[in-house]
Formats: structure tokens, sequence, C-alpha cells
């Protein structure tokens, strides 16, 4: 009803309102600072299981180059440090050389 | 900001938008006063109420769900301060109309309220704040915010017969300054 709706409304003053925007100010300001937090923190958990992949990826990739070291150590009985990559093309090398052997021997 | 709807105001507040609060107080400032006071009956509990609605929007922005109107969910926290408030004051203990009034009071239709249309301004207004604040209280819940018998009667912790009880008293108050000049 446009006459109660009329009714209704009360305009408040001007020191009703300095004063609401004087307490709202920092509550306010407050939220802009959280937001940001917030933004950083979700950032944070997005790139949360890119990171823990990477991670891992790196964990596996070590482990496995230090087990070709290893590998490498028992076969040459050298320090894993001073290996190149001859040395692991020379393990494939290895492995060809062995299935070639086995191949033989069921050939024989 | 003029084009930007309130439910967009309230995004830009949870963000820290300063404009966008003031927007909605442009916007729904007047009510949210205007409704406080006629169910405290004054201005400074009007203006203390309304201050503190403001406040919990603010502190609720990044939690509203854009789903029904922004003046429907100002309205709610304002009606529940302005209760609680009434609560703390003892000023709803004595809401139960007399025995004899509540009976037989005819369901009141919104449409048969639209007689305030013909009552000039400044008569409604002084004849509303001479109503008993029961009957004040239950019609601006009524006239204000669409609820029902039932939502009004559980919000006074009434019953549905003493709130219909007490808008059919407010409505005969009323209806005789009907026909003023507007």
């Amino acid at each position: 009803m446009k006459r109660w709706n009329e009714f209704l409304d009360e305009r408040p003053s001007a020191d009703f309102e300095n004063r609401l925007m004087a307490e709202v100010a920092p509550l306010i300001e407050e939220r802009k600072k959280n937001q940001s937090t917030d933004s950083w923190w979700k950032l944070w958990m997005g790139l949360a299981p890119f990171a823990a992949g990477l991670v891992a990826w790196i964990w596996h990739f070590e482990s496995t180059e230090s087990g070709v070291e290893h590998d490498l150590m028992a076969v040459f009985g050298s320090d894993s440090s001073e290996l190149v990559a001859e040395d692991l093309e020379l393990l494939d090398d290895i492995e060809l050389l062995e299935e070639w052997e086995t191949l033989e021997k069921w050939n024989s | 900001m003029k084009n930007v709807s309130d439910g967009e105001l309230m995004s830009a507040l949870a963000k820290g938008n300063q404009s966008a609060f003031r927007e909605l107080f442009q916007r729904h400032g007047s009510s949210v006063m205007g409704f406080s006071r006629r169910l405290l009956g004054s201005l400074e509990a009007a203006e203390e109420i309304s201050q503190e609605t403001w406040i919990r929007v603010v502190k609720s922005a990044e939690d509203y769900q854009d789903r029904g109107t922004f003046r429907a969910y100002v309205f709610t926290i304002a009606r529940r301060l302005s209760l609680n408030w009434l609560r703390k004051q003892n000023r709803l203990v004595n809401f139960e109309p007399d025995e004899w009034e509540s009976q037989a009071a005819p369901e009141t239709d919104r449409l048969e309220w639209q007689f305030i249309e013909r009552i000039e301004l400044a008569r409604l207004k002084s004849t509303f704040e001479a109503l008993p604040e029961n009957q004040r209280v239950a019609l601006t819940l009524w006239l204000s915010e669409d609820l029902s018998y039932e939502q009004i009667a559980n919000q006074l912790g009434l019953s549905v017969s003493a709130i219909k009880s007490l808008l059919f008293r407010a409505r005969q108050t009323l209806e005789k300054f009907q026909g003023g000049a507007t």
C-alpha cells in the first residue's frame, strides 16, 4: 500500500547517518582485509593439490634416480656422484645384453 | 551503483566496498528506521535498533544468500532486534488482549485495509501513535512485512485469535479517520 509505505518511511537524520558510517567503516575495512587474506588462503588451497603432486613427483624421481644409481654402483662399484649419462646408457646396453643372453640360452 | 541489484551490492559489501553499503543505506535506510520507529514507538529506540541492524548487515554480508528480497532480509533483522528490545523492557508481557476482545474477531483481508489510502498522512501518524502498543506492533508486522496471523502470533507469543482481535481493534480505530483530505 502506497500510503502505508509512505507512512512507514522515516528519513534518518544526517547526524545518525554520520554516526552509523563511523561505526561501520572499520567493520567494512576489516572485511576488505579479510577478503585479501581469504584470497591468498583460497589461492593456496587451490594450489595445494598441485604442490602435493609436485612434491610426490620429485620424491618419486629422486628415489628412482637413486635406485638407478644404486644399481650402477653395484655394477661398476663407482661413486654414484660421478655417474654420468653415459653410465645410464650403458645400463640400457647391459639390460639388452642380458635379454640377448637369455634368448641365446633358449635357442641353444 | 544505481543499476546494481541489492544482492550485487551485498556481494560488493562482503568484499569491503564502502560505496555499496552507502547505496544500500540510501535505498533502505528510511524503511528500516520507519519500521523500527513504528514498532518501538520512539525515535531514540528506533535509532539504536536501526544502527544495530545495519551493523549486522555488514557483519553478515559474506553469508548473505540472494534468495528473497534484501528488504525482507533487513526487515527480519530489524524485527528480531526490535522485539528483543521490547522484551528486555518487559513491554511484551501484557500483549494478550482482554478475553472479551478476543472473541469473534473476524479475519481481515489485506485488501480491506485499502481505506488507509484515504487517511491523511499526518492524521494516520497521530492516530497510529495513539494506538495501544500491542495493536501498534501487530499492525506494523501485518502491514509492513506481510506476515500471516500465525507468523505474527508466533513472533509475539500470542494466540492467532488474539492477533485477529488486535488487528480488528486497530482497524476500527483507524477507519474512523478515513475520508480525510489528502
